[in-house]
Formats: C-alpha cells, structure tokens, sequence
C-alpha cells in the first residue's frame, strides 16, 4: 500500500507538487495520465523513495517494489551483458548477494514465460526493442514483487509489442500484484481500477479532468 | 630466467596486479569513465611529486591524491551527467600541472622510476602491500560481483532493489585509486592507466556477456604483464612499457580476427542463401 497524505515537493523554488493525497490499495491497479513535466516523475521518485517529501506524510507498506522505467533515452543496448544476466540482477537486492539454485530456477521460469529462453544467451545488443523491454520487464517481476511500478514502459515501442507489454501488465494484475502504471495512453489502463490525472503538480481523478475537458492533453 | 630472486618477485608481483587491474579496471570501463585510469595515473604522479619534494612517503601521499582525485570525478560526473568525461578531463589536466610544475623541484631519478615503473627493483615489503591489494580486491570482487553488475546496468534501479549504491561506488573508487597508486611503483604511472582499460576492452570485443568479459580480461591483462616480464629479461626492454604494447597488440589481433570471422561467416550465410 502507498499513501500520500499531503505531500508536497519542491525544486529551485518551482512547486513540483503541490499537497498531493494518494492512496494506492493493496492489489489495486491505479493509472496514472498527465503531460510531461506535469509533475508525474516526481511523484513516481517520490513512491520509489528515491526522493523524500519535504511537507505531508508518505507510506509505504510493500516490501518488494519492483520498477520499470522506459526504454527511449537508455542506453541497454550499449551495456554487454547477456539477457539471462540481466533478469538475474532482478533478484538481487537488500538481502540478496548472490543467486543460489533456487534463483537460477526462477530466472528460468522467468526466461520461459516471456518467450526469452531461447534467447538467454544473447546480448542486450541483439535484441530488438520489443525483445529488451520484455527481458527488462522479467527482471523486473523475477524476484516476485507485491507492487510493480511503470513508467511509459510502452515509450518507443512498435503497436505489437506495446500490445503484449499492456497485456503482460493486465495479466500482473489479475495475479494479484498491486500496479501504479504511468502511461501516455488512455486505452492502456482499460483495466485500471482508477485513473488518475497529474498536471502542474496538482493529482486529479481522471474522470474530473474528463469533465472539465481537459482529455485532448493526453489523447 | 627464474635463477634469479629479482625475476621472480616481478613475475609474482605482474601475476597479482594483472588479476587487481581489471577487476577493478573493468567497472570503470563499463560506467564508460575509461580515461579516468589515465586521470588517476597522473594524480598519483602528482601525489607522488608532492612527496619526493615535502620529505613524506611518496606512495602514501600518492595514494591520498588518487582518491582525492577519484572523488571528484564521481562529483564532477554528477555535475556534469551525459558529459561526465569532462570530469576526467579536469582532474588530468590539474594532476599534469601539479606534477610538471613539482617534479622539477624532485630528484630526476626518483621520479623517473615512478614514470616507467621499477618491477625488477621491488623490495618484499612492496610484494606485501601488492599481496594485500590482490587479496582485498578478490573479497571485494566475489562479494560485490552481482550487485556491482545490477549498479552498472543501472544505478537507478539497483538503489531501488536496496543495494546502497553509494557506498558501493565510494568503495571501489578507494580500492581502484589504491590500485593504480600501488601499480605506478611497479609498472609505471603512464602504463597503468593503459592496464585498468585494455584488457577489458579486448574482452568487450569478443562480444560476450558480462561474465565471460570479466574472465577473459584476466586472460589478456595476464598475457600482457607476464610477457612484459618476459621480454625485459630476453630482450631487455622496459617491462612496463612491453606490457602496454603487449595490451595494445592483443586488442588489435582481436580486432582483426573478430573482423575476419564476420566476413567469412556473413560470405559462408551468402554462398548458402
């Protein structure tokens, strides 16, 4: 569970956001909408408790956070490492130093469900883009995560491919894993038990900005 | 060869700074910070200056400025983001000023040695010191082995999973800036930094995974060293020296030959096709 209670975050005297209140359930699929540099980053850095709030109180009760951010802009292709390597590292973390038999096992069973076993010995370099962000969303659910957090993982990829990540997250879900999915796409979060719009550093629930007329922003 | 006592003291020494360099040498290159070995090398040169003139230990003061200097890339790096090279560029630039400007006030000998390296001149409290580095470097690279791969892939994301990045990044830092401050007084300052890149940059080259890279590195930074050795004693070259032309002959076969099999396999699809 997150929550967000009054929180508010600032930079260089710019309000980034401005007494946010938020609550994400546990097993709830919340999505979240809004134009670039609306405020979304911060937020989502402040969930991942890479940032800390400076007024209001933040919760967060999961124990495994796992995070997926976009493709566009990285530069994985450039990093040698084969794809069963990289799937790897998503088990390694607090606790984790070093990948036993058992781990080996699931990044296997990860490998497998994403179509990538035949493919495990391959370079990132290799792989076309569909490909790597499949491989990065294994490492990302290897380790088992109550709480999958996304961020425009679907940015630079073809209709196909964003199709079977958007059905991938879907079947997460159903799962019982509890996601916060940021997206550019409205029809991504069909399933999405709420959506959430945030803009100037301000959260608003995604049918209140429907009425006000605000949804051309993101469709 | 291994009548003498000198000869086998530098073979034990190159065998334990081959393994040091790109174990440590190799993340750098990976984080894309290749010429900082080169930053580190003049620093140490600078460190090493500031002590031959100040009366104080040099390899002391010169591992003192290596982390000092370090450090600041890693803050530069921040400062700076995609052009963290930049970094790099002005910590060399300032160890090359300090220790042009302070070596004329040093003994020309003394400094030289540090220059080019002394490995057949190495006394057994050195050997020790390298035995110590090898040895906390081999801790340091079994223990951290997952974490620093997951760290390097993606700083970001490895700090969510709970790894302390920081920490983790200060210590390698350390224990590289120890590593080319101890390594100048055996191979030489301006053949270190080639030492920490080279090896890995051949093993990059045979397209591999991250593993597989890290092995192979020793392969070719233990070809490098020992044969430096080796062509000192038969030839009489400076062994450092050799060891870098070594390091820059094995990355050049290996381009060739990796350039030669993908034509011969691409000729080999075409005949079939």
């Amino acid at each position: 569970m997150i929550e967000f209670s009054h929180v508010s975050f600032s930079y260089a005297d710019r309000a980034l956001l401005k007494d946010i209140s938020f609550r994400l359930e546990d097993g709830q699929f919340v999505g979240i909408l809004g134009p670039n540099g609306g405020g979304k980053s911060t937020f989502l850095k402040l969930a991942l408790g890479i940032l800390k709030p400076q007024s209001g109180t933040l919760t967060v009760t999961d124990q495994v956070i796992a995070y997926l951010s976009q493709t566009s802009g990285r530069d994985d292709h450039d990093f040698q490492c084969t794809v069963e390597e990289l799937v790897g590292m998503g088990l390694i973390g607090r606790k984790k130093w070093f990948l036993n038999r058992d781990d080996k096992k699931k990044v296997e069973a990860a490998l497998h469900r994403f179509d990538l076993y035949p493919l495990r010995k391959k370079l990132l370099r290799e792989l076309s883009g569909g490909q790597l962000q499949r491989a990065r969303l294994a490492k990302t659910i290897v380790a088992d995560p109550t709480l999958v957090i996304f961020d425009e993982p679907d940015a630079g990829l073809d209709e196909e491919n964003h199709h079977r990540l958007v059905h991938l997250i879907n079947e997460l879900h159903q799962e019982g894993k509890t996601i916060l999915f940021v997206s550019h796409h409205p029809h991504d979060l069909e399933e999405a038990d709420a959506i959430y719009f945030i803009e100037d550093g301000e959260i608003l629930s995604y049918q209140h900005e429907l009425e006000r007329g605000h949804h051309h922003v993101s469709l | 060869m291994f009548h003498y006592e000198f000869m086998i003291i530098a073979f034990v020494v190159a065998t334990m700074l081959a393994l040091v360099f790109p174990l440590l040498g190799g993340p750098v290159v990976y984080k894309k910070l290749s010429s900082s070995g080169d930053a580190l090398a003049h620093s140490s040169l600078a460190g090493i200056a500031i002590g031959l003139v100040s009366g104080l230990n040099p390899m002391l003061i010169s591992i003192i400025t290596c982390v000092v200097s370090f450090l600041i890339i890693g803050v530069l790096r921040r400062k700076f983001g995609k052009h963290a090279e930049i970094g790099v560029v002005v910590v060399l630039s300032g160890a090359i000023a300090l220790s042009g400007i302070l070596s004329g006030y040093a003994k020309a000998a003394n400094f030289d040695s540090y220059l080019f390296g002394s490995i057949l001149l190495l006394s057994y409290e050195e050997v020790y010191v390298v035995a110590g580095l090898l040895l906390v470097t081999l801790l340091f690279s079994i223990f951290f082995y997952q974490r620093q791969l997951h760290c390097l892939y993606s700083e970001e994301e490895a700090h969510i999973s709970g790894i302390k990045t920081g920490w983790l990044d200060l210590l390698h830092s350390l224990l590289f800036a120890l590593a080319v401050a101890i390594g100048s007084k055996a191979v030489g300052a301006l053949v270190v930094s080639s030492m920490v890149v080279l090896p890995t940059a051949s093993a990059l080259l045979l397209r591999k995974g991250y593993c597989f890279t890290l092995f192979a590195s020793l392969g070719y930074s233990l070809l490098a060293m020992l044969g430096g050795i080796v062509a000192s004693y038969y030839l009489d070259w400076k062994p450092g020296a050799t060891s870098a032309g070594i390091a820059v002959s094995a990355l050049l076969i290996t381009l060739i030959v990796r350039a030669l099999v993908t034509f011969f396999k691409k000729k080999a699809l075409a005949s079939r096709g």
